[in-house]
């Protein structure tokens, strides 16, 4: 499936089949072509929802990303509308999103707050949430090239953070990306949590093949190879690569050896035992570890 | 491949994020640190090693301060005389110590200097301690050795024999420097020599009882020597001898006086007209023997102090001239000094060696003459000493003298005028005192002032003593000098020029820098009437058989007009010939007479008719009762003491400063019982 969509392994794992670059060319990302994908009928419930004022801001990996108004509050909020329902897989992966933004285990401040999703008939599901001031990873660090490396450190403790703390309430989110972490100040937020699942100790079949997207440039090599499913520390491996890029502005995996990666992170000005902590996150992580932290689909239990 | 890249090095590390988290914030931590240590290490470099400098030169510069400080403390222990033992070794261990802490590191060099230091205050203070306690002691050596000391009582001469061996005890551990020993061993000394004073006053007095007994017994012709009365009588001196071999001396004085008057009645009754008439020749002749001795004695003492005069002139003289010697030297060691780094940097330069060569030579001048000169005054001083011995030893012979001619004199028989009976007895601090018969007389006068009239009888009732001289400068120093006197500042006025009373050391010596300070036998002036209450106070301790006092006024008229009723004890008219007063505005008559302008010694001129001297002129003498101008309108016939209260005293007598009008037996005078001036004694009595 990834050899199928992706022209670069940093696209994002919901950027859909064309990938950024098509979706750019052919003017897909525009937020009047991106609005017609929604059903009037949609529209018509969403509205229903007490929401106005609603507004295609992105694509995501099912769907089209609107913005909308609370009725009564004003206050904004993002709907994720699927797009294809009739695509069981497209449906599962939303389904999954709305059970873990939901669920009780999954700590504030982490992810967006879940507040209503609906299967309407005739119309398409739509999934209502916070709306999340700030920007994605990618662009917050096309926006900051000149940031200092005190300060880009900061960001890659955040991030660990953050993941630490969604990783201590038993959950993984397995699609850790540029564009799937939102950035605001020194505050990290994840979004997208279609493929979440809950991590679970003990063995766990590696026959069934994971069927949740997953950004290649931060995968390990066994979950990319789609040889078993994303694991905490496969999870790990990719935060250290999306730190990688934070600090250097380059992609992990983009370099061949561990060497070229430590001569690229001196060169950012990383100090040695920052070096000295990353480098060995961003080698695949062993079978036995990942075996140990397997997940558990949500809702499998 | 590098490590880092190795699996097992992937396997080894914690795949967790909230390990990431954990080795992240060490990280921060472990830079933290670093950054602490290297902010440290950068204000240690930028501080620290300035301040050591700056503690280096610091500690430099306090050596050499302490350096300077010793050689002074060093250069100022020379001064002092040297010899004792513990201030040498004190004194060579800090040279050591100076000498080594030129070679150790400031600091220790520091510790060192300061301890050398200390070594030197240490040496200079048992130094000083060693000389103020041989300044003590000389003179406590002086006073055990020439005190004339009743020593045919055992208790005075054994007392006398542990003070001297206690003098050459303390003068040994001088010796040896242990100072300390010796501090406490003077003390010791002190208060035994004390207590053995006060026996020895005591038995002054009770000598003064046993030489009455002496004579008299002397005076038995050998026809009653066997009379069993006499036996009696001796029996009972027996008793008094042992009792002043033992130090029993009140028993001993009773047994004297009892003895002597026993054997004065016995000898009033037995004696045969030609035996009385011998006796009285006898003693004539001994007063006049003892009157020569006395005015060659007078003439010698007279010349002494003209030598010691002369000679302290000297001493003054040569003084000068040593410091004036040793500023010479010091100038030139200095001059030295300065020229020394000039002839090391020059040697090749003849002017400058020869300037050296000069100012050596004038050095070792200086210093000959220096030490010459120290040796002169030493030599001076020395003379001094010995002439102030031979001064001292003149004057106790002179009071020697006087006291036994006044003995002679008070014990000649009772004057038939008056109806007192007059009998001499030895009192408190040596005084001559006559015992005053109750009697009658007629107070006032009505040629004098109003305060004096209306003439009027009154009657005194009991006997009382009354000291036949005004208290003298000598009676003052012994009370003065006594062990435990504490002086008030309103008893004696010290700040007087003419006060003849002065303060050398601890002790108070008679002042010969005023003219009524010329001889202890002087009137005692510039007292207070409560120091002159104060002094009786003091007699009365030393003779506790008697209470003294001052005399009330009633009593001074009668015992001054010894039964006459004229203006003075020998009539109406006085010029300074009879008394001392300002002849120069006499009394009764228009001749002037001599004005001495100084009071003179007591007893110089003829007593009254019941022995009592100077009671016209000398000094006013301070009476007990407070003074009212009218006080004789309404006063008690019987015994009159003055008014309860007042602001001022009564006092009596003249001075030698005073008209004649001043001087006559009925003036009352009056000042403030703290006063004090040249005009005023005063006398006691006792009852």
């Amino acid at each position: 499936m990834a050899a199928q969509r992706t022209t670069s392994p940093a696209d994002r794992s919901d950027s859909g089949p064309p990938g950024k670059g098509y979706r750019t060319a052919l003017g897909l990302d525009d937020p009047i072509l991106l609005m017609d994908l929604i059903q009037p009928e949609t529209l018509n419930a969403i509205t229903a929802e007490g929401l106005a004022d609603i507004t295609a801001v992105d694509r995501g990996g099912y769907g089209v990303i609107l913005k909308a108004a609370d009725h009564v509050t004003g206050n904004p909020r993002a709907v994720k509308v699927v797009l294809e329902p009739e695509d069981k897989h497209r449906l599962q992966i939303f389904r999954r999103e709305c059970r873990v933004l939901d669920s009780r285990e999954l700590p504030p401040g982490i992810a967006p707050k879940f507040h209503a999703a609906r299967e309407p008939g005739g119309a398409q599901p739509f999934l209502i949430q916070e709306w999340i001031e700030g920007k994605k990873l990618s662009a917050w660090l096309d926006a900051n090239p000149s940031l200092s490396i005190a300060h880009r450190e900061s960001v890659c403790r955040a991030l660990f953070a953050t993941y630490a703390k969604l990783h201590a309430a038993n959950l993984i989110h397995r699609d850790v990306s540029l564009g799937n972490i939102m950035i605001s100040g020194r505050t990290v937020r994840l979004i997208d949590f279609g493929g979440a699942g809950r991590a679970a100790a003990g063995y766990r079949s590696q026959n069934t093949h994971s069927k949740v997207p997953t950004t290649d440039a931060f995968a390990s090599g066994p979950v990319r190879k789609q040889e078993r499913k994303p694991s905490i520390a496969d999870e790990v491996h990719a935060v250290a690569k999306v730190c990688f890029t934070v600090l250097t502005g380059q992609y992990a995996f983009e370099l061949n050896s561990a060497d070229q990666r430590r001569v690229v992170m001196q060169r950012a000005g990383c100090t040695s035992d920052l070096i000295r902590i990353l480098l060995p996150k961003m080698e695949d992580p062993p079978l036995q570890l990942a075996l140990q932290t397997a997940p558990l689909e949500f809702g499998d239990e | 491949m590098n490590k880092s890249t190795q699996p097992s090095t992937a396997s080894d590390t914690n795949w967790s994020a909230a390990g990431m988290v954990d080795l992240l914030d060490d990280m921060h931590r472990r830079r933290a640190r670093w950054r602490l240590w290297i902010t440290v290490a950068v204000l240690v470099l930028t501080f620290a090693v300035p301040v050591l400098f700056l503690y280096n030169r610091l500690a430099d510069a306090q050596r050499q301060a302490l350096l300077d400080e010793y050689d002074v403390q060093r250069a100022r222990l020379q001064r002092l005389p040297a010899g004792n033992p513990a201030v040498d070794a004190a004194r060579n261990e800090a040279q050591t110590l100076r000498t080594e802490s030129a070679q150790k590191t400031a600091r220790v060099g520091i510790q060192d200097l300061q301890k050398a230091i200390d070594l030197i205050y240490r040496a200079e203070q048992l130094s000083r301690d060693e000389q103020r306690l041989r300044k003590l002691l000389n003179p406590v050596g002086e006073a055990v050795e020439r005190t004339p000391w009743h020593d045919s009582s055992t208790v005075i001469a054994d007392s006398k024999t542990a003070c001297q061996q206690q003098h050459k005890a303390v003068t040994a551990l001088l010796d040896q420097g242990k100072v300390a020993d010796a501090e406490v061993q003077l003390a010791a000394l002190l208060v035994n020599l004390g207590d053995v004073q006060r026996q020895n006053v005591e038995a002054l007095q009770t000598d003064t009882c046993r030489s009455d007994w002496l004579r008299l017994s002397g005076q038995i012709p050998e026809r009653l020597l066997q009379n069993t009365a006499i036996t009696a009588i001796r029996n009972r001196a027996e008793q008094g001898d042992a009792g002043w071999k033992q130090g029993d001396w009140i028993n001993a004085r009773l047994c004297y006086t009892g003895a002597a008057s026993d054997l004065q009645k016995f000898l009033d009754q037995e004696l045969t007209t030609e035996e009385k008439s011998r006796v009285q020749q006898a003693d004539a002749e001994r007063i006049s023997r003892l009157e020569k001795e006395k005015s060659d004695l007078a003439a010698k003492l007279n010349a002494a102090e003209t030598q010691l005069d002369t000679l302290e002139k000297q001493i003054v003289q040569a003084s000068l001239e040593r410091s004036n010697a040793l500023e010479q030297v010091g100038k030139l060691t200095a001059d030295l000094a300065a020229l020394q780094p000039l002839a090391d940097a020059g040697k090749q330069l003849p002017e400058v060696q020869a300037t050296l060569q000069t100012r050596t030579a004038e050095l070792a001048t200086a210093n000959q003459t220096l030490a010459k000169l120290t040796a002169s005054e030493k030599s001076l001083l020395e003379t001094k000493a010995v002439l102030e011995r031979q001064l001292a030893e003149s004057r106790v012979q002179v009071q020697e003298l006087e006291r036994g001619i006044l003995n002679r004199r008070s014990t000649t028989p009772a004057p038939s005028t008056g109806s007192s009976k007059v009998t001499g007895t030895a009192m408190a601090a040596g005084m001559q005192m006559v015992r005053i018969q109750p009697g009658r007389f007629m107070m006032g006068s009505e040629k004098g002032y109003s305060d004096e009239k209306p003439i009027h009888e009154v009657e005194i009732t009991k006997p009382f003593y009354m000291g036949i001289h005004e208290v003298t400068i000598g009676q003052i120093l012994l009370w003065l000098n006594s062990p435990g006197m504490v002086l008030q500042s309103n008893w004696i006025d010290f700040s007087d020029s003419d006060c003849p009373v002065r303060k050398n050391g601890s002790r108070y010596e008679l002042n010969t820098a005023t003219e009524f300070g010329r001889s202890e036998q002087q009137p005692m002036v510039c007292i207070s009437q409560l120091g002159a209450k104060a002094f009786c106070v003091w007699c009365s301790q030393q003779d506790p058989q008697h209470k003294y006092r001052l005399p009330w006024e009633a009593e001074w008229e009668y015992a001054a007009r010894a039964g006459t009723r004229t203006e003075f004890p020998w009539g109406d008219s006085c010029n300074g010939t009879e008394a001392n007063i300002n002849g120069n505005n006499p009394f009764g008559t228009d001749e002037a007479g001599p004005y001495l302008g100084v009071t003179r010694d007591v007893g110089s001129y003829r007593p009254n008719a019941w022995g009592l001297y100077d009671t016209v002129g000398n000094v006013y003498e301070w009476c007990g009762d407070w003074y009212d101008s009218g006080y004789y309108q309404a006063s008690p016939k019987q015994d009159p003491q003055g008014p309860s209260t007042g602001s001022r005293v009564l006092c009596r007598s003249g001075s030698w400063h005073y008209f004649g009008s001043d001087a006559r037996s009925g003036l009352r005078g009056d000042y403030n019982p703290d006063s004090t001036n040249v005009f005023i004694g005063f006398r006691v009595v006792a009852e």
